[in-house]
């Protein structure tokens, strides 16, 4: 019965005087095993926790995994074996861990191995006994260790023992030499426990000093034959001296407060029952003896360790103590395994407290390792059974309204009272308690969107006016189920319901509607839930699947995102923020997008929210369904809350919206209530937690400062490392001691000068490099913690290339390569000077010959020019004979074929009896006649045009290596019988002069005869009617080509003649006995046809000379 | 004896016609005419298997001479048609081109009738 009622008493302590601190206190069970049972813990230079495990052995414990040593007979670097008793971590980072039965091991964490330091009979500087019960390292360094055989101080260079016994007398009983505790005060004087003779009080043998200055040890004496002076029990558990130099002993007798230069104790008596005070007469005599420890906390405040009765934390500023942890009756076997709910903590048997760097509380013992972070912020939670949609408090800050899903409840925050009102339940069963938003006009009037409409609803009177869809009237609002309303600039109201957004004139009443599409009527789906306006007084909104603007002037949308979006804010300065499904999004105006400012992906994740607010130190406040999110002012910052700061869970993604009020005061809603709090009175001072990197491994091999020449210091201490070109595969291991949100730590890694970009690798923490190149480089590990808050490490690395790509090498190859060049740039430049000389001679003699050249060209270019226009002139003779070849056929057979035809007529008349001398006679023969003049002038024509056509005849003889002598021979005798043989007037003689030493060269002899044919036919024509006609044919040898000139000293031509020569159909033979194309044709064959040329001297009535030249090839 | 005469110039169907009047009338000799190659080439398929002498100007508008010639002469009738082709005066070329694609005979413009009628009661 009497324990009843304390229970219930200690249940009404808790929840009324220091219910705030009750939130703020909860532990977090971090090492949840109820077989663990775990005696000491200490936290290492890099962060890493240390426990002895009584149920495993050693453990090395990172804030999420345990790792343990065993011990391994095949492996002399191994744990001893045997239960581990105490442990230190000195500041060299060693672990010393003293065994019962095993001696003493050191632990080196870089690299995992242990060296051991055994008894041995034969060296009297070995350790003095094999169990060794306490190790503690001095102020200066010094290393005690506690034995079963006494005290030893161990030379660490030397590896060497002092000992240290006892060799006082104690006048009390047989001295025992064990050392089972030993602590150093702030005068650096060392209490060195021992057992205890007596059996009421500490004999003087078990409580020795020892001077560091005397050096000398002596007991901690008292005249125990005053009574009730002295130590009371037979065994001290534990000494602390506190922060206000308070000197506490905990021994089996319960808990003291000793004076230390009287040795007077004054007992005080920690209540689990009754925890108020630190000291008041014991409710249970069992709770008085089962004192484990005493510590205080970074808050100063003092911890009491009772064993199976929890703890007790007792606040020297307020002098009131509060309990924790499990009321553990042995008698009571029912309530045996409950476990402490209000204060978190799980573990059964509380044995040892520590605080640890970062200001965490640890309780470890049976069950495992409990966590207090007193300093993170708790968010108080209102509870109130209804969803919270809306939140508005008056300006009084007294009475709180809250739009619920049941109805309108008005709280008034002073006495806590609640009052519900509903609005039209009956219009709708289930919305129409609905109140979703609430929205206050300047005269006090709140107007609420709910799920039937649109209220004004005055607060004093508590009546309400109803604003409903009206089909007939387009003034009326455009939806009943009213999600949002909101007040602009102008004073305009604005409400947002599930047909579209609408405008209200407070004035008229009247509202102006808006919707995606402005089609009248036709607003369903068009789901509107938040409203905002911007500085510039542009409307934004969400609505189903999307954000967009409003332009109100035009009474159109612009979309903007495509989320299940439920919030806009607008901050202070002029930013507009969205939250949805997805993440939370920032307005980036000048590219008229929205941004991601974070979704689940990014350090710290944002997504499924449900309102964003800023407050009036302008950070933002984003509340998800799972946390409570700020983001600093300027947006740099994040800091998330989850459920260990008191947040609720929420399922769905509803539309909760958010308030501040006019105190600073933030108002947040959520599933079954709300929560309030003062920002700028949250406390967060969170140190970041530092960052190491904790190994570092070349290849496989672990790399530590004394099994290699690359560490001189620890790794984590190391700012450099220097490394061959051949050593260039290597990871590190790093670790960031975050106890408060080790399980969210999130590490990322660079290599600068070799990787691009931070390797994000989430709770790992190594990372391992292949491979890499020579060159210099540095190792960055970054590790975000929930709150956004980051901490850097880094280190150098310098590869060294080989020889072949060092500085020298590359220096003296460069040195070499210049000498060898400017060497041969020497030579060159001798060289092209002397060239330069000599192409400057060069260049005036062919000046010379080049003006030479210049005028030979002048005169060939119009020699050019003459020749381009004879060849032009006989293709268009050629032409013009091609067309006229047809037409003149026609002409010559169809005048043929009539003469025939004629001539069968005139016989066919006579065989008639018409004869020739008759009319009809006559006519015919005339005709017969006429046919055949035709007849012989079409011939003519023909042969005309036969000439002109050989222009353009296509040779079909080849060219061939001819004698042009024998060629010019038998072409002149050919022309002379000719015309002998045609002219008996033909009187002319010639003569030849043939270069014997012509060569052959290559001709077509058919065409070359005909030139030579025609040219001496024309020199014996010439001749005609001269004194002593002749005609010379000569041919000579000339440079690259042979020279053919057939001479007369005939009547020679004029100017003019000569001038026209070449031109096809010139001619001075009278009409009918030359066509003027022999010469024309013989210039086209010289020419085109084996590009030579064909000259003429004349000289009038001295005859004319045809030089041909033709080229060898 | 079928002669095709293949020329765009209509009017040397009167000459041919005037100047074989004789033969035509005895049945010595038949002329038909057609003033494309394209014709020609209906022409031979519409009388196909018989045999035929075939007179062929070379420039014509649309298939020239040489490539009715190369048409007779890839399809392969049987019997074999007797191509002569008439080819302008000087265009050695030509002619020898339409020798090696495997005209029979070739003559020259201005066609000699004498001539022509001797080479073609040769065959």
């Amino acid at each position: 019965m009497k324990k009843i009622f304390l229970h219930i008493l200690l249940g009404l302590l808790l929840l009324s005087g220091i219910e705030l601190s009750a939130q703020d206190l909860r532990f977090k069970t971090v090492l949840d095993n109820p077989n663990s049972f775990i005696v000491d813990m200490k936290q290492d230079n890099l962060g890493f926790f240390w426990l002895i495990n009584t149920a495993r052995g050693l453990q090395k414990f990172d804030g999420v995994k345990a790792q343990t040593f065993l011990n391994d007979p095949s492996n002399a670097n191994s744990i001893a074996p045997g239960q581990v008793s105490s442990l230190i971590i000195d500041a060299d980072n060693n672990l010393w861990l003293g065994t019962y039965g095993s001696g003493l091991d050191r632990l080196d964490p870089s690299t995992n191995t242990f060296t051991h330091f055994r008894n041995n009979p034969k060296d009297a500087f070995s350790l003095s006994n094999d169990t060794v019960n306490a190790i503690l390292e001095d102020h200066s360094g010094n290393l005690w260790i506690g034995t079963n055989q006494g005290l030893d101080l161990l030379d660490k260079n030397t590896g060497r023992f002092t000992h240290f016994s006892n060799n006082n007398h104690d006048p009390e009983g047989s001295s025992n030499p064990q050392v089972f505790k030993i602590y150093e005060d702030r005068k650096g004087i060392l209490w060195i426990c021992g057992r205890s003779s007596a059996k009421d009080h500490i004999s003087p043998s078990a409580l020795n000093l020892f001077d560091p200055t005397t050096k000398k040890i002596t007991p901690y004496f008292w005249d125990s034959r005053k009574a009730n002076n002295g130590i009371p029990g037979t065994f001290i558990t534990d000494i602390y001296e506190d922060s206000k130099n308070k000197f506490w002993i905990v021994t089996d007798a319960g808990l003291y407060a000793m004076d230390r230069n009287t040795g007077k104790c004054t007992q005080y008596y920690p209540d689990p029952f009754n925890s108020s005070t630190l000291s008041r007469t014991p409710a249970s005599k069992d709770v008085v003896s089962d004192i484990m420890f005493v510590t205080e906390d970074s808050s100063r405040a003092l911890w009491v360790g009772m064993g199976q009765y929890g703890l007790n934390r007792y606040d020297p500023v307020t002098k009131t103590s509060m309990h924790f942890g499990l009321l553990y009756d042995f008698l009571d076997v029912s309530a045996s395994n409950k476990r402490d709910t209000a204060t978190g903590l799980n573990i059964t048997l509380a044995i040892k407290g520590l605080s640890s760097k970062d200001g965490l509380f640890w309780v470890m013992g049976i069950g495992g390792i409990a966590q207090l972070n007193y300093k993170k912020t708790t968010f108080l939670f209102n509870n109130i059974s209804k969803a919270a949609l809306a939140l508005y408090l008056e300006a009084n800050g007294k009475i709180l309204w809250i739009g619920t899903d049941k109805g309108l409840l008005r709280k008034d925050l002073a006495t806590q009272n609640e009052k519900l009102l509903i609005f039209n339940p009956k219009e709708n069963k289930t919305r129409g308690k609905y109140i979703h938003s609430i929205a206050a006009d300047e005269a006090g009037n709140l107007w609420l969107g709910t799920g039937t409409g649109l209220l004004k609803f005055d607060p004093v009177t508590e009546k309400y006016v109803q604003y409903k869809k009206d089909l007939k009237n387009p003034g009326s609002i455009s939806g009943n189920n009213v999600f949002y309303t909101f007040f602009d600039h102008n004073k305009n109201l604005w409400a947002a319901s599930d047909s579209g957004v609408s405008r209200m004139d407070l004035a008229t009443g009247r509202f102006t509607n808006y919707s995606v599409g402005q089609i009248a009527g036709n607003y369903k789906g068009f789901e509107v839930n938040r409203i905002a306006e911007d500085p510039e007084h542009n409307i934004w909104l969400t609505a189903n699947w999307g954000l967009y603007k409003l332009d109100i002037k035009t009474g159109k949308f612009r979309k903007y995102l495509d989320d299940d979006l439920r919030s806009i804010c607008v901050d202070a300065k002029g930013k507009v923020w969205a939250g949805g499904w997805q993440g939370l999004y920032a307005f980036n105006k000048t590219k008229d997008k929205f941004e991601l400012f974070a979704n689940e992906d990014s350090a710290v994740n944002i997504s499924a929210v449900l309102d964003i607010i800023e407050d009036d130190q302008k950070n933002l406040w984003v509340s998800t369904t799972t946390s409570i999110i700020r983001i600093n002012e300027n947006r740099t910052k994040i800091k998330k809350y989850t459920k260990d700061n008191g947040v609720q869970l929420t399922q769905s993604l509803w539309s909760f919206s958010s308030f501040k009020g006019t105190d600073g005061r933030l108002f947040l809603g959520n599933y079954f209530g709300y929560y309030s709090f003062r920002p700028d009175q949250l406390s967060d001072n969170h140190i970041s937690p530092p960052l190491n990197i904790t190994s570092f491994k070349l290849g496989d091999k672990l790399i530590n400062s004394e099994n290699s020449g690359f560490l001189s210091l620890p790794i984590w201490q190391t700012e450099e490392i220097k490394l061959r070109h051949d050593e260039n595969v290597f990871s590190f291991d790093f670790f960031s001691a975050d106890y408060i949100s080790s399980t969210d730590k999130k590490y990322s890694y660079i290599l600068e000068n070799y990787d691009n970009i931070w390797h994000n690798i989430g709770g790992e923490h190594q990372a391992s490099f292949f491979n890499i190149p020579p060159g210099n480089y540095i190792f960055k590990v970054k590790a975000i913690s929930s709150d956004g808050g980051s901490v850097e490490k880094s280190i150098r690395i310098i590869i060294s290339p080989p020889w072949w790509e060092t500085w020298w090498f590359r220096i003296l190859s460069v040195i070499t390569l210049v000498m060898v060049i400017y060497s041969l740039i020497r030579e060159r430049s001798r060289k092209l000077k002397e060239e330069n000389r000599r192409l400057e001679q060069n260049v005036t003699e062919r000046t010379v010959q080049l003006k030479k050249s210049l005028e030979e060209l002048k005169s060939t270019q119009a020699q050019l020019i003459q020749s381009e226009k004879l060849a032009s002139l006989g293709e268009l003779t050629a032409g013009i004979a091609h067309e006229i070849q047809n037409p003149l056929n026609f002409v010559n057979n169809f005048s043929e074929v009539s003469v025939e035809l004629a001539n069968e007529l005139q016989e066919a008349l006579r065989q008639r009896g018409i004869e020739s001398n008759t009319e009809e006679g006559e006519l015919v023969s005339d005709l017969i006649q006429n046919q055949e003049k035709i007849y012989y002038h079409g011939k003519r024509a023909s042969s005309i045009v036969k000439g002109m056509l050989e222009h353009s005849r296509t040779s079909t003889g080849e060219k061939e290596l001819t004698d042009i002598n024998a060629l010019a021979d038998e072409y002149l005798r050919l022309a002379y019988h000719g015309l002998r043989a045609k002219d008996n007037t033909f009187n002319s003689d010639f003569k030849t002069d043939f270069d014997p030493n012509l060569p052959k060269i290559a001709v077509i002899p058919q065409d070359m005869g005909r030139v030579l044919l025609n040219l001496i036919n024309n020199a014996f024509y010439a001749t005609k009617g001269v004194k002593n006609p002749l005609v010379e044919v000569k041919t000579k040898r000339a440079e690259n080509g042979v020279v053919i000139s057939v001479k007369d000293n005939g009547s020679g031509m004029s100017e003019v003649t000569k001038a026209k020569i070449f031109q096809p159909f010139f001619t001075t033979k009278p009409t009918g006995e030359g066509t003027g194309l022999g010469l024309s044709l013989a210039y086209d064959i010289v020419t085109k046809g084996h590009g030579g040329t064909i000259e003429v001297e004349s000289e009038e009535s001295f005859g004319t000379t045809f030089i041909i030249k033709l080229p060898i090839s | 004896m079928k002669v095709l005469v293949v020329d765009d110039e209509v009017d040397i169907q009167d000459l041919f016609l005037q100047k074989f009047r004789k033969e035509i009338k005895n049945g010595e000799i038949e002329f038909s005419f057609a003033t494309s190659g394209e014709n020609a080439l209906v022409y031979l398929h519409e009388h196909e298997s018989e045999a035929i002498l075939i007179l062929s100007d070379i420039n014509m508008p649309g298939m020239s001479g040489i490539e009715l010639l190369r048409e007779i002469v890839e399809k392969n009738t049987k019997p074999k048609p007797i191509v002569m082709m008439i080819t302008a005066y000087g265009d050695d070329e030509t002619r020898n081109k339409a020798l090696s694609l495997g005209a029979d005979d070739f003559l020259n413009k201005p066609l000699d009738f004498g001539d022509l009628k001797e080479r073609l009661f040769k065959r």
